[in-house]
């Protein structure tokens, strides 16, 4: 891997972003465009700011290396390592495995604008396993609060009235039960 | 870790939407997609724009347990009761089911996870009505025909009946802890994973599924003398711990399985449970395998047929023997691994497969603790590295 193939991103804020191909095809969004061959002068990414892009490419370069580095210490020759076979190609996957999966935990442990901001360039690039994560990391901020709990976690406004609540929570009492 | 800068809560222009309601519906519908439904159901009364967001999302969990109370009401050591039933919030939640069918801006179910995980018989009935919301349909369980994918876990009850319109439909079931009286009739299923479950029926997937890919079965009973996988277009096939005899209680003859499958690439059948699966007879047919994981698996009579020779380029073969658990001692595994061996490489003599697996043959011994009493007793394994096998032999 003398010199691997490098793509130029561009920002909605014109900042120049210089990564590996593989790690910029982990969007669907820039492999279509590379495939589509819209890349002389670098991609224009005119939804993504250079703070969100720049977080996105940390994760894509992290996960980009880790399916490179299990790859090649398979060797090829384990093809069917994710059934549950037992070589030695498996075990250093699977350290990789918690290695990414505390990566990942980390890599979402930031603010709820940070958060929001990932989700929607995760969403506009494209990237299934970083929407995913943002979704989850964001679901376990919900998962067992009461709506006024969550109402105050976010911020969100109650633009019912109370006679109104009443009847929404009414026509679903077996679920606020 | 926060951004001082920008603390304040962000409120989107013009609506006065906070940040997370501002997100576009289909992403708030993924992000609400891993709740458990009366979860996602208490979010519409959050404010205005969240009000129908259990018509969007895209899995619908259900947790039957939750909705039984008094649990395990014991009368005397003989005689209990298995809880008490919560008929009206089930009715509530079908009713709330029932509206998201008929809501036409609703969107589509993709999955739709039901867990029954409680003692109750009564449970499959309910089980049934859920996975068909439509209450007036004369078909007690038609499946609504946009879900695509269903999860049952049932603690070791009657899986529920899958059927109508909806059924022809779904593409992926995962049945976990049920018992399966009848196959329910799938032709589009596409991937089935089994995990503890009881086959009383006939284990003929062909039959009930027969565009079936991907096949995972493990730690499963089939009650049957034999297992028939012929699928024409199944791509991988896992099978881990399968104990297929007759009756639960006779332990001879055990199964005869066949797999014949023309477009098979992955199959492992393992054993992990300490000890080796035993069947009277394993026959295989698979001219496009490329893996093969064979584990503790030991039958009577073997016929392995991958076609082309070399064909099967990784993968392992192994057996484990002790005096405590009942396996075949070595030198019969040994015979099997060679009968395999020959098979995967039908071009070469059998002294000659005999030469080349030498080297990739590993003979492990060491000791392992009894089972009862504590003693450390020998144990030995015989490895054959395919994957190494196949890269020397070239073929």
């Amino acid at each position: 891997m003398a010199s691997p193939a490098m793509v130029t991103l561009i920002s909605s804020d014109d900042a120049r972003f210089e990564v590996t191909e593989a790690a910029a095809t982990m969007s669907q969004t820039i492999r279509h465009m590379i495939e589509d061959g819209c890349t002389d002068g670098g991609i224009p990414l005119p939804n993504v700011p250079a703070r969100t892009l720049a977080k996105v490419l940390e994760y894509c370069n992290k996960h980009a290396a880790a399916t490179a580095a299990e790859s090649s210490a398979a060797g090829g020759a384990a093809a069917g390592s994710d059934s549950g076979s037992s070589s030695s190609a498996d075990s250093a996957g699977k350290d990789d495995g918690v290695d990414l999966a505390s990566f990942d935990k980390a890599f979402v442990e930031v603010d709820t604008d940070t958060l929001y901001d990932l989700l929607l360039a995760a969403n506009y690039l494209d990237v299934k396993t970083l929407l995913d994560l943002c979704c989850q990391k964001v679901a376990d901020m919900i998962r067992g609060k009461t709506p006024e709990q969550i109402r105050q976690t976010f911020g969100i406004k109650n633009d019912f009235s109370p006679e109104e609540e009443e009847k929404i929570r009414k026509e679903n009492q077996w679920a606020f039960e | 870790m926060a951004a001082p800068a920008r603390k304040k809560p962000w409120f989107a222009p013009g609506d006065g939407a906070d940040h997370l309601t501002a997100l576009p519906l289909e992403l708030r519908a993924q992000i609400v997609a891993s709740l458990p439904f009366r979860q996602i159901v208490q979010l519409s009364a959050l404010s205005r724009l969240w009000r129908h967001i259990h018509h969007h999302a895209p899995v619908v969990k259900l947790r039957l347990y939750e909705f039984v109370y008094l649990e395990d009401y014991v009368f005397g050591t003989d005689r209990s009761l298995p809880g008490v039933v919560d008929e009206g919030a089930i009715l509530g939640l079908r009713l709330a089911l029932g509206r998201r069918a008929r809501d036409g801006s609703a969107f589509r179910v993709d999955t739709l996870a039901l867990d029954y995980s409680v003692a109750d018989p009564r449970m499959p009935r309910h089980a049934e009505r859920l996975i068909a919301p439509r209450s007036a349909s004369p078909s007690p369980s038609d499946l609504p025909p946009a879900v695509r994918r269903l999860d049952v876990d049932g603690e070791y009850h009657l899986a529920p009946a899958i059927a109508g319109p909806g059924a022809a439909a779904l593409r992926r079931l995962h049945l976990d802890k049920v018992s399966l009286g009848e196959w329910p009739r799938l032709p589009s299923l596409r991937s089935l994973a089994l995990l503890s479950v009881t086959v009383e029926a006939p284990f003929t997937p062909a039959a009930w599924c027969p565009l079936l890919e991907h096949l995972a079965v493990s730690f499963s009973t089939v009650e049957q003398a034999r297992v028939d996988i012929r699928l024409p277009l199944l791509k991988s096939l896992d099978m881990e711990d399968v104990d297929v005899r007759p009756h639960d209680d006779s332990f001879e003859p055990f199964g005869q399985v066949t797999i014949d499958a023309p477009e098979l690439e992955e199959l492992v059948l393992t054993c992990t449970s300490g000890g080796t699966a035993e069947y009277r007879s394993f026959t295989l047919r698979a001219p496009r395998l490329r893996y093969l994981g064979y584990h503790n698996q030991f039958a009577g009579r073997v016929d392995v047929d991958v076609g082309r020779p070399g064909s099967v380029r990784a993968g392992s073969i192994s057996f484990e023997s002790n005096e405590e658990i009942a396996c075949p001692e070595m030198k019969l595994c040994r015979m099997q691994m060679m009968r395999m061996l020959e098979g995967l490489l039908p071009e070469l003599s059998p002294e000659d497969v005999a030469d080349a697996a030498r080297p990739h043959l590993t003979l492990d011994k060491y000791s392992v603790e009894s089972f009862d009493s504590g003693k450390m007793i020998p144990e030995e394994k015989l490895t054959c590295d395919l994957s190494a096998l196949m890269t020397t032999l070239k073929v």
